[in-house]
């Protein structure tokens, strides 16, 4: 049996649209903006009715008196009938006649075209209120094109442990002789659902076994028995009068209330239960076609690494932002912490935002501009501003240096395997307005230095592939906008020096790892638009002597070879040295910055094996620099359509001698680590703030493959 | 007449003249060669160093707000709370939903003094954190802004708004979508920009 059969005799419907809303057609903006408010509004509704149900159902349990699990069958009638319909809420796009296709394809743009294929397109949606600002984008952007959208309950139940998460509500420690009985009563976690087969083009359409999201397989407990059950008696006078308990109390006030504003008839189709149900059998004769997938992670993936996001970082999910440094030394996590006080502080706090430090005990440690005062004190606190705004260094006092350093150690979360810290802005401010006749150079410098600073989240990943393979996984879902791998690497050419910067163009994945899911002849690249970020970074800090340019060679750099424009052109001496003082920044670039092949493995002592076969990977490759994370993250990455990118800085050349020590690290050494994290975060700026910048990241079509979903 | 800060005087590669008369309506894009390759495709006027207000005839103004060119655009925090309030003098609501995710347009801060010299800020069209508002939502919570500390130049366009709105109350006009189209032509006001091609 296919799964289109199999779907049918189950449900009777591909979305069986229990307390459904669905948008008419609207002409204007404003239109547009009420929907999505009120279709966000309802699915988040959806959400916690469902979640709140089914954790007052397991309160509700626990409490029965002993002699309640005497007779079992009709403790579990019982039970069942108050879940049953504790479901995740769906968002589904209907489907459209073949004529719609043939009429829209020229007019639509090229990722929503896909909607107008006779074929409905739906996903259900895991805790809508973490990931808003990406499904608000997502669906304001189907309203725009003018398709209906519906929101309504799905059939997917929402087990036990996510529903608690969801409205964070700890579920108690279970009596022992529950603990079974609870596996067997709520729907648990089914490993079989959860899985990646769209992200990794193993998703047949119709093959039934491999949809098994949609699939209510018997998971050895009396729930699942009897949900299956419940849903294959499709028989319509049976659906009229099935019992929706807890759930429909709470749905049903919502719809009417919502049905009282004469606003919302005009925007909405309610589909009510029996209305709904009046259309059901008349639409199972019909041949059905079955739903195409909206988005990448249904509700099941997605909630799956939200739990395991919670768990690595102690982060709930919607504190997670838009842009994440993924890093693996706690010094970067200090100078992250202290940028981001001089980011609150500068300007006498007017900018605003918070540091958001999440931790296991008490949950939420946040820390506004007065918070900061009271910690650092106004005296050292402006000297951490005068650091990192002004020209000056961190280290120019050592004592104060120390001082800092000490309370910055008082803020550093210890608890959690992979710690996160968030700057959260205080308002997601618009760009700045570029005068058409500024140049870049003024208009990045105005970015960075009176920019507001985006929301910005570093995870200290720790040391390896499988690390970086495992946190990746989990952040996917979130949909964030790039990953910026800032680390340390080894130094393979002998120009370099320890303190140089590296970003990759390339990856020579010998970590082990992704090989299945992305082969190792895929070209993975790094984000086009976060290199060419980096690289302004840098031409600021060195046009701003905040960072120290290479040794120059002393004679004028025209003339030599390739740089003959002087001689060609016949220019004046003004023009000419403009023209010397861009080479000579070129220059230093090239000095300070190598672009290259990033080679990863999992032995971090290779040094240490017979090195004739690593040397002839290194000319090979023309590998550039070696680490251990980078090509796991990028390969990640690639495979979940994230933007992405390397920056590294490095420590050590293991091939000339120099060989990782912590006592080597010279003072140069420090200042240009200080100055990496800078670099990155200046780099973030301007990818959120320079709008060429923000459109190519938001528009890689690198990223996207051939029969992607419609969202992001 | 305002001092409008504009971009368009100096150093840009205007490729097409106008007339800046009352029913001269832009339809073609401003071309300009910004640096390093950039071009950017401006509809707006005021990329032309023209005030939208000031180009229309005031019945013509009457008909945008109508038609939703010109607007307010809101964002909210979490609460339900104003967060920031711009005006838009020139909205690009019609024709532009296809390339909304590349579209920028300008807004006028009205909720809090000035930080940048002339509180012009270039608001991204693919940001769902702005609202659109309806005119008379906007004008509400104009009414609640606190105004000390305003530049002249906010405090100017804040007049002009309430004399739009009180002309707007007095002479409503009632006249179909399409009619009031066709007397003030195709919006204006967006500005696509984009790197023409680069290497890395």
């Amino acid at each position: 049996m296919d799964a289109t059969n199999y779907l049918a005799s189950l449900t009777g419907y591909s979305n069986p649209g229990r307390f459904a809303i669905a948008t008419k057609s609207v002409k204007t903006d404003e239109e547009i903006d009420q929907q999505l408010e009120i279709i966000f509004d309802y699915l988040c509704f959806l959400d916690s009715a469902a979640c709140r149900t089914i954790c007052d159902a397991h309160e509700w349990f626990l409490n029965r008196p002993s002699d309640f699990f005497e007779n079992l069958g009709a403790a579990f009638e019982e039970t069942f009938n108050k879940i049953k319909n504790c479901c995740y809420p769906y968002i589904s796009v209907p489907e459209r006649s073949s004529f719609d296709f043939l009429e829209g394809q020229d007019t639509y743009s090229t990722a929503y075209r896909m909607l107008l294929a006779p074929l409905a397109h739906s996903i259900t949606v895991a805790d809508p209120k973490s990931s808003s600002i990406y499904l608000r984008s997502q669906i304001v952007r189907l309203l725009e094109e003018g398709f209906e959208v519906e929101v309504g309950l799905s059939v997917v139940p929402i087990p036990l442990l996510f529903a608690a998460e969801h409205v964070d509500q700890p579920l108690g420690k279970l009596p022992e002789r529950l603990a079974d009985l609870v596996q067997s009563f709520f729907p648990m976690a089914n490993i079989a659902d959860i899985e990646d087969s769209l992200v990794d083009a193993t998703f047949k359409r119709r093959n039934a076994t491999s949809f098994v999201n949609h699939e209510y397989q018997l998971f050895f407990s009396r729930f699942w028995q009897r949900y299956k059950e419940y849903l294959s008696n499709s028989d319509p006078p049976n659906w009229k009068s099935a019992k929706f308990h807890g759930i429909q109390q709470l749905i049903l006030p919502k719809l009417t209330k919502l049905r009282a504003d004469p606003n919302f008839l005009s925007l909405f189709e309610i589909d009510d239960l029996p209305k709904r149900l009046d259309r059901t059998p008349a639409i199972t004769r019909q041949p059905m076609s079955f739903p195409k997938r909206l988005a990448f992670f249904d509700a099941l993936r997605s909630d799956y690494s939200l739990l395991r996001l919670h768990h690595y970082t102690h982060t709930l999910p919607n504190e997670f932002q838009e842009h994440i440094l993924l890093v693996n030394y706690g010094l970067y996590v200090r100078l992250f912490l202290l940028r981001i006080v001089a980011e609150i502080c500068k300007n006498g706090g007017v900018t605003g935002g918070t540091l958001f430090i999440p931790k296991m005990g008490d949950r939420r440690r946040e820390y506004g501009y007065a918070d900061l005062v009271k910690l650092f004190g106004e005296g050292l606190i402006a000297y951490i501003v005068d650091s990192f705004v002004g020209t000056t260094n961190l280290m120019r006092d050592p004592s104060r240096y120390k001082e800092v350093q000490d309370i910055v150690a008082s803020l550093l979360q210890s608890d959690a395997q992979m710690p996160s810290y968030h700057f959260v802005p205080a308002e997601d401010d618009g760009v700045r307005r570029r005068d058409v006749s500024t140049s870049d150079q003024v208009y990045h410098a105005d970015l960075i230095e009176n920019g507001p600073l985006p929301g910005l989240t570093l995870i200290n990943i720790g040391v390896g592939a499988s690390n970086a393979w495992n946190i990746t996984d989990h952040l996917a879902v979130l949909r964030p906008l790039c990953w910026l791998m800032v680390g340390h690497c080894g130094g393979l050419r002998s120009r370099q020096k320890v303190g140089d910067y590296v970003a990759a163009n390339g990856y020579v994945r010998k970590d082990g790892v992704l090989e299945e899911s992305v082969p190792l002849d895929a070209p993975v690249q790094p984000a086009r638009a976060i290199n060419i970020a980096l690289q302004n970074a840098i031409l600021y800090r060195l046009r701003t002597n905040k960072i120290r340019a290479p040794e120059y060679s002393p004679e004028p750099l025209i003339g030599r070879d390739g740089w003959q424009p002087k001689r060609a052109s016949g220019l004046t001496s003004e023009q000419s040295s403009e023209i010397d003082r861009q080479i000579r920044t070129q220059e230093s670039l090239r000095g300070l910055l190598r672009t290259g092949t990033v080679m990863s493995v999992t032995n971090r002592n290779w040094e240490t094996a017979p090195t004739e076969d690593m040397f002839q990977m290194f000319e090979q490759y023309r590998v550039v620099a070696i680490d251990m994370e980078s090509a796991a993250i990028a390969a990640n990455a690639y495979r979940y359509r994230v933007g992405h990118a390397t920056f590294l800085c490095v420590s050590d050349k293991p091939v000339h001698g120099a060989l990782k020590a912590a006592r080597d690290a010279n003072n140069f050494y420090k200042t240009q680590t200080i100055e990496h994290l800078n670099i990155a975060i200046d780099a973030i700026k301007l990818l959120k703030l320079d709008v060429s910048d923000a459109l190519d990241l938001l528009h890689a079509r690198e990223l996207r493959g051939m029969d992607d979903p419609p969202f992001r | 007449m305002i001092d409008y800060p504009t971009g368009g005087e100096s150093g840009a590669t205007v490729k097409q003249t106008f007339t800046p008369s009352g029913n001269q309506i832009v339809s073609d894009p401003l071309t300009i060669s910004g640096p390093n390759g950039r071009i950017i495709h401006s509809f707006s006027l005021m990329d032309r160093g023209v005030n939208p207000l000031d180009f229309f005839l005031p019945e013509q103004n009457l008909l945008r707000v109508q038609l939703g060119d010109i607007r307010f655009v809101a964002s909210f925090d979490t609460k339900g709370g104003l967060r920031r309030l711009f005006f838009v003098p020139e909205y690009p609501s019609e024709g532009y939903r296809s390339i909304r995710g590349y579209l920028t347009y300008f807004g006028i801060l009205l909720s809090r003094p000035a930080a940048a010299e002339d509180s012009v800020y270039q608001l991204r069209a693919w940001d769902v954190s702005y609202r659109r508002l309806r005119w008379g939502d906007g004008m509400n919570l104009l009414k609640e802004v606190d105004l000390t500390g305003f530049s002249d130049f906010q405090i100017e366009t804040i007049n002009r708004i309430k004399a739009l709105d009180e002309n707007r109350i007095a002479k409503r006009p009632n006249l179909t979508r399409a009619a009031m189209r066709e007397a003030v032509g195709s919006a204006t006001g967006g500005r696509l920009e984009m790197k023409s091609f680069a290497l890395s």
